[in-house]
């Protein structure tokens, strides 16, 4: 199925985006940080692909959707994977780094896999889901592992941790961090989130949070925060407010951490505006295949309403006008008169055609059924003796029909053929 | 040759860009703002959103006497005559008219009351509902955005192009700029039909190049304004023959908190409160010592004289007109106290020499009697003896230049070796010098951006277009 396949790709390369990990660490400035190797960096590799998979083979089972905000298990799988106590000392600040340039790494990946647009879109928002519930409990479960480790991990007294966890939070880039106090106001906030929102560090500190959001997401925010149990997290999409008093369309994800005697309330916000426009993309696209699909059936309609026309018309010409002129020639008495009503019927017959493709031949109308036969086969490209075969008669009988034929078709005297004259007949 | 091509082409999303982007697009028809930062507004949007103007509204609903002429004499007394008259008459000529096209045009909304800042000779000054420059920055924002006037983040100006003549035919920029690594990004050349606007304000923390400037102002001297107020575009201009005017003239805000970093929420508290309607007490001594209404180089000598550690003080009555207020005790800017005895202890002050000064001062508002030190006392002050009472410690850092680079009063950048006009070439804000002289009075900055920016943005679309 489509879900093994890209999993399955995203596993095959996992020693390029190792590669490609390794150069973007390098970059930002982490050269022989503890756990950059190949092998840690493979067993979170691993842990994700699994997460990948789990939610795609039960998608019901995720919890993002869910509104009593309890997680699935498997994210937890992925935080004891990586979690700090397991890696020998690893601090919070450097996983999320870490995490997070993986994760964009993998990202980078999808779009090379031969996928729908809209199963790479898919296939990236439950990437980033993942993630983001990574995320949140890494940075919710690090006090809980600090102290279960306390023993083994050297590192500042226990004080400071909340100070520790503000820091990683505020460090982590990608995604916008809040960190909302309980005046609603923002105290800490990370570049990303200046960026999301157009404001400066000095602005965006000391301001209510619900300002930077319309109405039904200021409420909802409110409500989150009277809601919200210590570590329960929720997740909305509302809309925000730029700078400019832009509107876009944001995913947040409240959730409780309460320290130093408060509760506190750390959110991570997503500009959608370009997933949106993905999926907005992707919803035209469908509209005018509808469109399309709509437009085909029309014309078809219209083709069989043409063909039912012109089968009444024709009906209509048999009873108006041909059964009366055979009615009359059988009553003629005189062959003269009959004549002239015969010359009548063939001229009924020849305007009952038009609006066909090819228009009936006058002179074709007056061959025999046998007459007709030959045509089609010379009209075929048969030769006469090819033709004395296929009706089983003499050649000298063929040769009679032809004359016949090029008589009744005017064709005497003439230096036409046949052949070249009946190509293009209906016959 | 050219990626892109504009009318006018703005470096700097503050105050003086976005005002020229404003009045240059309506005369044109494509002006384009360009930002190093990842967020607009530069020093504007983190500003305290105070503007003077002389013969507002509210003067004459407050019954204040007050010209154009009378402004002009206060910027020049502060500025000890350095300034450039023409240039700082126009500021004030226009002051009135400037504020009231932010109303009617932006929209801004302002606080009904006036304040009156340390070197004005009346209040003159207006608050924005906000109590932030976010509140004029934003309204720009919004009437940018519906004139279709792009402003482009990250989007750093690296070089100036000029053609045979020596006129600016465009600039070089660099997209996707991680401020400040000069590695980052792609290169692009955007053309200037019309002309180039340089508003890229000041460099208060361009560390080295103030200190080149100015040598007592050493790395370790804190400052109020946001990262990027760096040199790098005042060099840029320099090397395109612009004139430079009294760099070396760098003011600190005595205002400042010692308990955060920057401006933050204390300065205000200090500006509106503190120094109109408290004292400023040196902490070694406990004793007044300077005019806390005088203008800011006056202040920041003096406490900077003898090293002192100084505290303002104020009582409930003076909090009232602090609008930061609950911000500043919330961060542990200010603090309160029931009495003068626990402030003291707190602050580590001398009580008895500190209760002193203060029966002292009161006595002078009491008695009508002039202050020593030559501090106003207008009818209104009360003395400070309702409690609680609040204190703020005090520390001086680099807050804006008045100097810069040289422009007429058309806003055209001159050239240094004609002394003529650069074509196609205009300036505003904080990048121009010699306006406020040895020292700019509070609140003078938002007018003297917006006002020589809508000069140079109208006079830039005005430019006949290249062929
Ligand atoms: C904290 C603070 C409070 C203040 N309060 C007040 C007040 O209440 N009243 C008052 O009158 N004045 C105040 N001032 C002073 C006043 O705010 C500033 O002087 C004014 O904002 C300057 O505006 P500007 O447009 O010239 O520059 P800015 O607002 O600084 O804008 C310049 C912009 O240009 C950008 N830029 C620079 N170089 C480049 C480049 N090479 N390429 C692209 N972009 C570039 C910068 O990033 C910046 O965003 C305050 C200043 C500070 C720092």
């Amino acid at each position: 199925m489509e879900v093994i396949r890209l999993v399955n790709q995203l596993r095959k390369c996992e020693d390029d985006v190792f590669q490609v990990w390794l150069c973007r660490m390098r970059k930002a400035g982490y050269s022989d940080s503890p756990g950059m190797n190949r092998r840690e960096f493979c067993k979170r590799f691993d842990s994700v692909m699994s997460a990948l998979e789990e939610v795609y083979r039960s998608p019901q089972k995720t919890p993002f959707a869910r509104p009593d905000g309890v997680p699935h298990i498997f994210a937890k799988e992925i935080i004891e994977e990586l979690s700090p106590g397991k890696n020998g000392g690893l601090d919070l600040e450097l996983f999320l780094v870490y995490f997070k340039t993986m994760i964009s790494c993998i990202e980078d990946r999808i779009p090379g896999i031969n996928l729908t647009s809209e199963q790479t879109t898919d296939a990236v928002l439950k990437l980033r889901k993942i993630a983001d519930l990574t995320e949140m409990h890494a940075i919710a479960d690090w006090k809980r592992y600090r102290t279960v480790e306390s023993g083994t991990i050297k590192g500042p007294p226990a004080q400071t941790t909340s100070e520790k966890i503000l820091g990683a939070i505020f460090m982590s880039v990608g995604d916008g961090i809040l960190l909302v106090d309980e005046d609603y106001e923002i105290v800490k906030a990370n570049q990303r989130s200046c960026e999301i929102y157009g404001l400066p560090q000095q602005n965006i500190i000391g301001t209510d949070i619900r300002s930077l959001a319309e109405d039904t997401g200021a409420e909802l925010l409110t409500q989150y925060f009277e809601e919200l149990i210590e570590g329960q997290r929720k997740s909305a999409e509302i809309t925000c407010l730029y700078v400019d008093g832009k509107s876009f369309p944001a995913t947040v994800t409240v959730t409780r951490s309460d320290f130093d005697g408060k509760r506190h309330w750390p959110i991570i916000v997503r500009d959608d505006t370009s997933r949106k426009a993905l999926e907005m993309q992707l919803r035209q696209e469908k509209q005018q295949t509808e469109e399309m699909n709509m437009t085909l059936k029309t014309v078809m309609k219209s083709i069989e309403q043409d063909r039912k026309d012109f089968e009444n018309r024709v009906a209509a010409k048999i009873s108006t006008s041909l059964l009366p002129s055979l009615k009359k020639i059988e009553k003629a008495p005189e062959a003269n008169v009959r004549k002239s009503y015969l010359a009548l019927l063939e001229e009924q017959l020849v305007s009952l055609t038009t609006g066909f493709e090819k228009e009936l031949d006058a002179g074709l109308l007056k061959l025999t059924r046998t007459e007709i036969e030959v045509c089609k086969l010379i009209q075929a490209g048969c030769s006469s003796k090819d033709i004395c075969e296929a009706m089983s008669l003499s050649f000298d009988t063929i040769q009679t029909h032809r004359k016949n034929i090029r008589r009744k078709l005017a064709l005497n005297g003439k230096k036409l053929n046949l052949h070249a004259f009946l190509m293009n007949r209906n016959l | 040759m050219w990626d892109e091509e504009y009318d006018v082409v703005i470096i700097g999303s503050g105050f003086a860009g976005l005002s020229a982007a404003i009045e240059a697009r309506r005369l044109c028809s494509s002006v384009v703002v360009l930002e190093k930062m990842a967020v607009p507004g530069g020093n504007s949007i983190i500003s305290g959103g105070l503007f003077a103007a002389a013969g507002s509204p509210l003067q004459a609903q407050e019954n204040i006497d007050d010209s154009p002429e009378l402004m002009l004499a206060d910027m020049l007394a502060a500025g000890h005559d350095f300034n450039h008259r023409d240039l700082a008459g126009i500021v004030a000529e226009k002051s009135a008219e400037t504020l009231q096209w932010t109303i009617d045009e932006l929209g801004v909304k302002y606080r009904p009351k006036l304040s009156h800042l340390g070197g004005h000779s009346v209040p003159r000054t207006y608050n924005t509902a906000n109590t932030s420059g976010s509140g004029i920055i934003r309204p720009m924002l919004v009437k940018c955005r519906e004139m279709d006037i792009p402003i482009r983040l990250k989007t750093f100006l690296s070089q100036l192009i000029t053609d045979e003549s020596g006129a600016i035919e465009g600039v070089a920029v660099i997209e996707d700029y991680i401020f400040p690594n000069r590695e980052s990004g792609i290169g692009k050349r955007i053309r200037a039909k019309r002309a180039v606007v340089m508003a890229a304000g000041g460099f208060s923390q361009d560390k080295k190049f103030r200190a080149i400037q100015n040598p007592m102002l050493t790395e370790d001297i804190e400052c109020t304004n946001h990262r990027g107020a760096t040199a790098e575009s005042l060099i840029i201009a320099l090397k395109a023959g612009a004139i430079p005017v009294q760099l070396s003239m760098i003011q600190l805000g005595p205002w400042a908190s010692r308990d955060e970093e920057g401006f933050g929420v204390g300065s205000m508290f200090s500006m509106l409160a503190g120094f109109p309607y408290g004292i400023l007490i040196d902490l070694r001594t406990g004793e007044r010592f300077v005019n806390e209404q005088a203008d800011r180089k006056l202040l920041v000598d003096a406490m900077l004289n003898f090293d002192r550690e100084s505290i303002a003080i104020v009582d409930e009555m003076g909090v009232r007109h602090a609008s930061t207020l609950e911000k500043c005790l919330k961060r542990g800017v200010v603090r309160k106290f029931d009495t003068i005895e626990e402030l003291a202890i707190a602050n580590q002050a001398p009580l008895i020499p500190l209760k002193a000064t203060i029966n002292a001062y009161n006595a002078l508002i009491e008695k009508g009697r002039d202050d020593q030190f030559g501090k106003p006392l207008p009818k209104d002050l009360l003395p400070l003896k309702h409690p609680p009472y609040y204190s703020i410690r005090l520390i001086s850092k680099v807050h804006y230049c008045m100097g810069g680079i040289q422009i007429n009063t058309r806003a055209q950048i001159i050239r240094i070796d004609t002394q003529q006009p650069i074509g196609r070439f205009y300036a505003a804000g904080e990048i121009v010098g010699g306006i406020h002289g040895a020292s700019r009075l509070g609140s003078n900055a938002i007018t003297d951006c917006i006002v020589f920016g809508r000069i140079a943005g109208g006079n830039a679309a005005n430019e006949p277009p290249r062929p």
